[in-house]
């Protein structure tokens, strides 16, 4: 079969909508491959999804997580909604310099956020202000860095024994 | 309670409050299994990054695997021939049941009863064969590619597909016969556990977990994806959401499958 559909009217509706509540704070929207993208400002950014989950019927986060722009210096928030009734996902994005890493905490309209917050904290260092219980959850507790920023390396750099060079590491 | 394995290789760590025998709370410490395949796939092409699809549920490798594929073909925009399609719902539904299997077994280990387990892993044996035979691997397949599969079905995996689906319907019912109306068995998991449908949408619960709650969601009619919306089938839905709900509406499914 085709390797995606597109459901453009619910995504029009979506655009829509939210360009009417929030106006210059949707700051664009693109599609990639099926799933629409709405980028939008960190302000607004728990208004957005709230919103959306209470008129827009995106009853269901799926997944949210971290990420580093290197060549912008600036660490992102990535929000995949998804809409069981609708059929209908949609992903929201927003982005902070990465000396002031803060985000409000979305916890209080989702009890899954909680989890989902403590690993971009871990692995991003993105901090969520309002989190009743913001700490690593999958590294130790006194890790020393955040591993999944791009400036971290993937390999240990202490080590000496490996040559890996042919395969582009 | 120190790290020890409530399921093989999903372990974490129970921060427990007692007061005297009563658990008053409990925190959870997990990772100890995490193994960064974020990082891993940072500065590799997609094709490498299949392997490590299979490790993320071993129970089920093929789905995952399937899922990545198909991915990176939403990604590029390209369009499978429906023999690809259906060739991978039979794949899938094979791991679907093998993980049933494993689920609703163990459950049945955990509650006091190894017999069925036993035999019904018999069973699981056979999907690992006709896996074996397309593939040369059983657990771990990395069967799929891009766009298809490495190499077609042959012959004897046909063969023993067919086998298969004569012999496993019977099966399932002996198994089941061992367990479902066992009193023993419905004393120690009916109203054990049970989740509201508000709360396991709260939680992100997916998959047969959250239709054991009462959520008639099912991502292969909701969003059909690998020509799924060719094929007719029922999705079975529990009640209450409690461990009881989640074994059958797996046996069910493995029926369905």
């Amino acid at each position: 079969m085709p390797a995606f559909v597109v459901k453009a009217d619910r995504d029009q509706l979506v655009i829509d909508q939210l360009t009417a509540a929030f106006g210059a704070d949707i700051l664009s929207h693109e599609r990639i491959a099926d799933m629409l993208v709405i980028n939008t400002t960190k302000k607004v950014l728990h208004q957005v999804a709230q919103h959306c989950k209470e008129q827009l019927d995106f009853n269901f986060l799926t997944t949210m997580c971290g990420m580093h722009y290197s060549e912008r210096d600036t660490l992102g928030l990535v929000m995949h909604l998804q809409s069981m009734r609708k059929g209908h996902r949609i992903r929201l994005k927003a982005e902070v310099p990465l000396r002031e890493p803060v985000f409000p905490t979305f916890t209080d309209a989702q009890d899954t956020a909680n989890w989902m917050e403590r690993e971009a904290w871990d692995f991003f260092g993105i901090q969520f202000t309002g989190h009743p219980n913001l700490k690593r959850i999958l590294n130790m507790e006194d890790f020393p860095a955040f591993p999944l920023r791009k400036d971290y390396p993937l390999e240990d750099p202490t080590r000496e024994d490996k040559d890996d060079s042919m395969f582009g590491r | 309670m120190a790290p020890h394995t409530p399921a093989t290789h999903g372990i974490f760590q129970n921060v427990l409050t007692l007061d005297g025998e009563v658990i008053r709370s409990a925190e959870q410490t997990i990772g100890y299994i995490h193994r960064a395949f974020e990082k891993l796939a940072e500065r590799r092409p997609f094709y490498q990054i299949a392997p490590l699809t299979d490790r993320m549920n071993y129970c089920s490798a093929p789905i995952n695997n399937m899922g990545w594929h198909m991915t990176v073909e939403k990604l590029c925009g390209i369009e499978t021939p429906k023999r690809v399609d259906y060739l991978r719902i039979i794949v899938m539904e094979l791991a679907r049941i093998a993980d049933h299997v494993i689920c609703n077994s163990v459950i049945g280990v955990d509650t006091g009863a190894l017999t069925g387990f036993t035999y019904i892993f018999q069973q699981r044996e056979a999907i690992y064969e006709i896996f074996e035979e397309s593939r040369g691997a059983r657990l771990t397949t990395n069967m799929g590619r891009i766009g298809g599969f490495e190499r077609n079905f042959n012959e004897a995996a046909w063969a023993k597909l067919r086998q298969f689906i004569k012999v496993f319907p019977g099966k399932l019912q002996e198994f089941e016969n061992l367990l479902v109306r066992n009193r023993i068995f419905m004393d120690r998991t009916i109203n054990c556990g049970p989740f509201s449908g508000e709360r396991a949408l709260a939680y992100g619960f997916t998959g047969p977990n959250l239709r054991a709650c009462g959520v008639d969601y099912d991502v292969r009619v909701a969003d059909p994806y690998c020509s799924y919306n060719d094929l007719d089938f029922i999705i079975p839905v529990g009640e209450s959401g409690d461990t009881h709900d989640r074994f059958m509406v797996r046996s069910q499914e493995m029926k369905k499958a």
